[in-house]
């Protein structure tokens, strides 16, 4: 065992990790943010293990497109959820998974009296006085079916990891691989797949015009927009200049018809 | 190629498990769209570990993963327009404060 | 020269943006630039007189499929381009008057202009497959143009008829050129040509393409079972009407099968069956002619029965008559319509019965519409060899009673062309809807007096061309006949004339329709008197059936609280637990559907599991 195979074991055992334990990160941990950021850790490893497998093209498209691309989105995205930092959580450590204890360490706590610096970092919380009307099941991360699905997980885990230990006797082949994969690619994706990209292009197409279609404001107001509108609508202002009133009094006092 | 490829399929396999487990056990919903991406990855992971053990010579594996990572972008994008059409709307991004399929 | 070919279509084309985003500011509103261009393609077009030249790309090829766009010149196309042109040019120049007081000028030219770029598109051609694509777009055009007065009554219902009622042929022309794709695996037209003559397509392909083009041709150029959206598309604009539904578009149906006319030849079937086709659309339309009280309802009835006619003609071997026909034709139709929308306009209605005596106001347009008429009824001007010359020699040529089909059209045409213009333009004035006074601006009339010059000019002119087309020429007519056939159109015009004259604008044929009715009434009269009768007589016999059917009724009803009590006590309680059951089992299935997406995701997962679990259990085992 020469030292490129070492260091071959060594980078594979050093990418599988990140890979697996920025996953586990992001599936247990009680911060959103930290979701993230453990997120682009995973797919970091990914992408390590693609260069490993001699796909560097994928690799370096891994790390541009999702860390580049998507991790931003999921950023924008978290600051809609509740609680993206974590810190009402981190006040309950009883309501955590084991595993996510130790993937929820160091998360800066709620400041109770309300008034300290928060602007650092993970534990930014605004919504204090909202605190009194949520319920303890409100605040929780996970979904009331999450024992069934850490079984799935498990089953699904072990279920497949057995299967691979079981039957490893895939028909391998070892070629000399192309020097120039990339350009080999770029042809094949012209040549042969050239529907499928076309396909890949319009869907994105599509995906860009629904995603402004859907996110653009207007023709669904706001909550509280509507609210007032509709507020409005219940209780409509009153008749300034009712002409029929005066006549009422007419005919109350001097009969019909009683013009000047 | 010191490492076996089993060792590949065995990380994908674990990214797969986890991603089913945040699919299912999540209530957010950028968090159920993070586990998508996982499930994504996992399979990206499968098909290219499978091209350099097994078929060296045909690139469509690469292109295939390609596709995948092309999508899960698209994915993305549509999820993060639905996200904020559904905040404008309720005010909440929990997946289960949408139950309207209750039959 | 290739160039100068391709900027024929595309000039018109190319001011459809213009005329969109900058038409507003211009003083006639982009009508200039459609005019111009226009003027500018027939210069073109003249230019290129006596040319052949082809233009092709080859748009794309695959597994064995060649698709090649490009345009087309040869004396055909040449001829009916510069027709089209020339035409369009002239009544655009008409459009500049008579829609000077509308709104959205600039749509209209856009979309006038567009049609124009499509049309001459679609004559020039090389391809089947840019021909389809013009067909649908002239197809469009004429949707956007009948609809162009989108809040006046029937407007919007009329161009969605007219859109349908052609895409019904246009499907049998998609088919067609299909056919030819899937066989000789190009679209080209002078393919397609070639491989006829030299007979590598088999007699039964040959005449299944034959026939679904002719489909195509039926819907456009409407003919008998697609005929019926020619007259309501008479709600577009007056221009429309003039260079859309008589001159060009309703003639690329006679044209398409003018232009793959060796195709037909080589299929006597399919010709036979334009003959027929043509034949009684032209017989029947000239009927229906003679009673329609609108003059341009009136009028395009008269397209298709002459249309009708083309086809006659080329489905009975004789192609050069039709291009002769499609010709005169057009031009003087359009002047016919031109003449139609300066009526309109002046006198605020195109209905018969309120128009009379408008000679003595649109004089012009009076002596262009006399021109007009006798051009279609085959008496030419200036020129002894006319249109109608050429259909009665092939028509002769095929026999006794295509021969006495074509005289009679001839007669027919007379008759309603006269009716409607004596009813318009003699007798006492009457007093339109409205003195609308308009229709008299000098672009109008110079489009009127344009396309009447070209008309009366019209043989000479047009007999030019038809020397060079592919088409071997007839055998020479004998005096007697063309003394016949311009006897016959006469007759027709003077009768028609005579019956306005006295009875204003009354329908032709009206004693047949009312002895009808008459029939009519008396048939039905004598059985529901003698049914009256019967029914007085067996009054008593009613009343003892009325007791009879009380007493029916009480034994069904006791029958009936029988079964109820039965049904109360025996079945009822058995039915209620039954659904009560069924109940308690719905809402079980009721709760499965919880609406939480994360249980269906678990359900997913574990469902998936389990399918695997299994399936390497069978492995395994």
């Amino acid at each position: 065992m020469n030292a490129a195979n070492i260091a071959e074991i060594i980078a594979f055992a050093l990418s599988a990790f990140i890979a697996v334990a920025g996953a586990l990160g992001m599936a247990t941990t009680m911060s959103m943010f930290r979701s993230g950021i453990f997120l682009m850790a995973s797919f970091m490893g990914v992408a390590g293990l693609f260069v490993l497998l001699s796909a560097d093209l994928l690799g370096l498209l891994q790390i541009m497109m999702y860390i580049g691309g998507m991790l931003v989105m999921i950023l924008f995205m978290v600051l809609f959820m509740q609680d993206p930092g974590g810190a009402m959580m981190a006040d309950m450590p009883d309501m955590m998974t084991p595993v996510g204890k130790i993937f929820s360490l160091g998360l800066k706590q709620n400041d109770p009296t309300g008034t300290g610096p928060e602007e650092e970092g993970e534990g930014r919380d605004g919504d204090d006085d909202n605190m009194g009307d949520m319920d303890m099941s409100d605040m929780a991360m996970v979904t009331p079916a999450y024992r069934w699905a850490v079984w799935a997980a498990l089953l699904t885990a072990g279920g497949l990891v057995a299967l691979l230990l079981l039957r490893p006797a895939w028909p391998l082949a070892s070629g000399a691989l192309d020097p120039r994969s990339a350009e080999r690619i770029g042809s094949l994706l012209m040549d042969k797949y050239m529907v499928g990209f076309e396909g890949a292009g319009f869907l994105i197409l599509i995906g860009i015009v629904g995603a402004v279609f859907m996110a653009r404001t207007g023709r669904h107001g706001a909550k509280a927009d509507r609210d007032s509108r509709s507020a409005i609508e219940d209780t409509p202002p009153e008749i300034e200049a009712d002409p029929l009133t005066p006549l009422a009094g007419d005919i109350g006092q001097t009969g019909p018809g009683g013009a000047a | 190629m010191t490492v076996p490829l089993t060792a590949y399929l065995v990380v994908g396999a674990l990214l797969f498990a986890i991603g089913v487990y945040t699919v299912v056990a999540q209530r957010g919903a950028v968090m159920v769209l993070m586990g998508i991406e996982v499930i994504l990855n996992a399979i990206g992971l499968n098909l290219i570990a499978f091209w350099r053990f097994v078929a060296p010579a045909d690139y469509s594996a690469q292109i295939f993963t390609i596709f995948i990572i092309t999508i899960g972008a698209v994915e993305m994008a549509v999820g993060l327009g639905i996200m904020m059409l559904l905040y404008r709307q309720r005010q909440s991004v929990q997946v289960d404060d949408y139950a309207e399929l209750r039959g | 020269m290739s160039w100068l070919l391709v900027a024929v279509p595309t000039l018109p084309l190319a001011t459809v943006p213009l005329s969109l985003a900058a038409g507003r500011w211009l003083p006639w509103r982009g009508g200039e630039l459609t005019v111009g261009a226009t003027a500018l393609a027939l210069a073109a077009l003249a230019a290129l007189h006596g040319v052949r030249e082809t233009v092709r790309v080859t748009w794309f090829e695959s597994a064995g499929f060649r698709l090649s766009v490009g345009l087309h010149l040869d004396p055909l196309t040449w001829f009916v381009a510069t027709m089209v042109a020339g035409i369009a040019l002239l009544v655009g120049i008409y459009a500049l008057g008579y829609m000077a007081d509308e709104r959205n000028r600039a749509r209209f030219f856009a979309q006038l202009a567009f049609f124009i770029g499509a049309m001459l598109t679609l004559v020039l051609s090389s391809s089947l497959i840019l021909l389809f694509a013009a067909w649908e777009a002239v197809g469009i055009a004429s949707y956007l143009l009948i609809g162009f007065h989108r809040r006046e009554d029937g407007a919007h219902r009329a161009a969605i008829k007219a859109f349908l009622m052609t895409r019904i042929g246009d499907f049998g022309l998609l088919l067609g050129w299909l056919l030819v794709l899937a066989r000789l695996r190009t679209t080209d037209i002078g393919a397609l040509l070639a491989a006829v003559a030299e007979g590598r397509l088999p007699p039964g392909l040959a005449s299944a393409v034959a026939l679904l083009m002719f489909v195509g041709a039926i819907g456009k150029s409407a003919q008998l079972p697609l005929t019926a959206w020619l007259p309501d598309a008479m709600v577009a604009p007056t221009p429309v009407s003039a260079l859309l539904h008589s001159a060009t578009m309703v003639a690329a149906g006679v044209f398409l099968v003018l232009r793959l006319y060796p195709l037909f030849a080589v299929a006597p079937g399919a010709l036979a069956t334009v003959a027929w086709v043509g034949g009684i659309t032209a017989v029947f339309s000239a009927i229906v002619a003679l009673a329609e009280m609108d003059l341009k309802r009136v009028l395009a009835w008269s397209t298709s029965s002459h249309l009708g006619g083309m086809m006659l003609a080329l489905g009975l071997g004789g192609p050069l008559a039709a291009a002769l026909a499609l010709t005169t034709h057009a031009i003087a139709k359009s002047a016919l319509f031109t003449v139609a929308g300066a009526v309109d306009k002046h006198a605020g209605t195109r209905d018969l019965r309120r128009l009379g005596g408008l000679v003595r106001e649109l004089p012009v347009q009076a002596l262009v519409y006399l021109v007009g008429a006798l051009s279609l009824s085959g008496i030419q001007l200036f020129s002894f060899d006319s249109s109608d010359d050429a259909l009665i020699s092939t028509a002769l040529a095929s026999g006794v009673l295509p021969t006495a089909a074509v005289l009679i059209l001839v007669f027919l045409g007379g008759l309603y062309i006269s009716r409607a213009g004596a009813a318009v333009f003699l007798g006492p004035q009457r007093p339109g809807v409205r003195e609308a006074g308009g229709g008299r601006t000098a672009m109008m009339i110079a489009g009127t007096v344009a396309l009447g010059i070209v008309t009366a000019l019209g043989s000479l002119v047009v007999t030019r061309g038809p020397a060079a087309l592919p088409f071997e020429g007839m055998s020479e007519l004998r005096q007697v006949w063309r003394i016949v056939a311009a006897l016959a159109g006469l007759a027709g015009l003077l009768l028609g004339g005579a019956h306005a004259w006295r009875h204003h604008a009354s329908p032709l044929i009206s004693a047949v329709p009312a002895v009808l009715e008459r029939t009519l009434v008396i048939a039905t009269a004598i059985p529901v008197r003698i049914a009256g009768a019967i029914a007085a007589s067996l009054d008593s016999v009613e009343a003892w059936l009325d007791g009879a059917a009380r007493r029916a009724a009480d034994a069904v009803w006791t029958l009936a609280t029988g079964v109820e009590n039965l049904e109360r006590r025996g079945f009822g309680a058995g039915g209620d637990r039954f659904a009560g059951a069924l109940r308690i089992g719905g809402e079980w299935l009721r709760s499965v559907e919880s609406g939480r997406i994360y249980l269906y995701t678990l359900g997913l997962f574990i469902w998936a599991l389990g399918v695997d679990l299994a399936g390497v259990a069978m492995l395994g085992l």
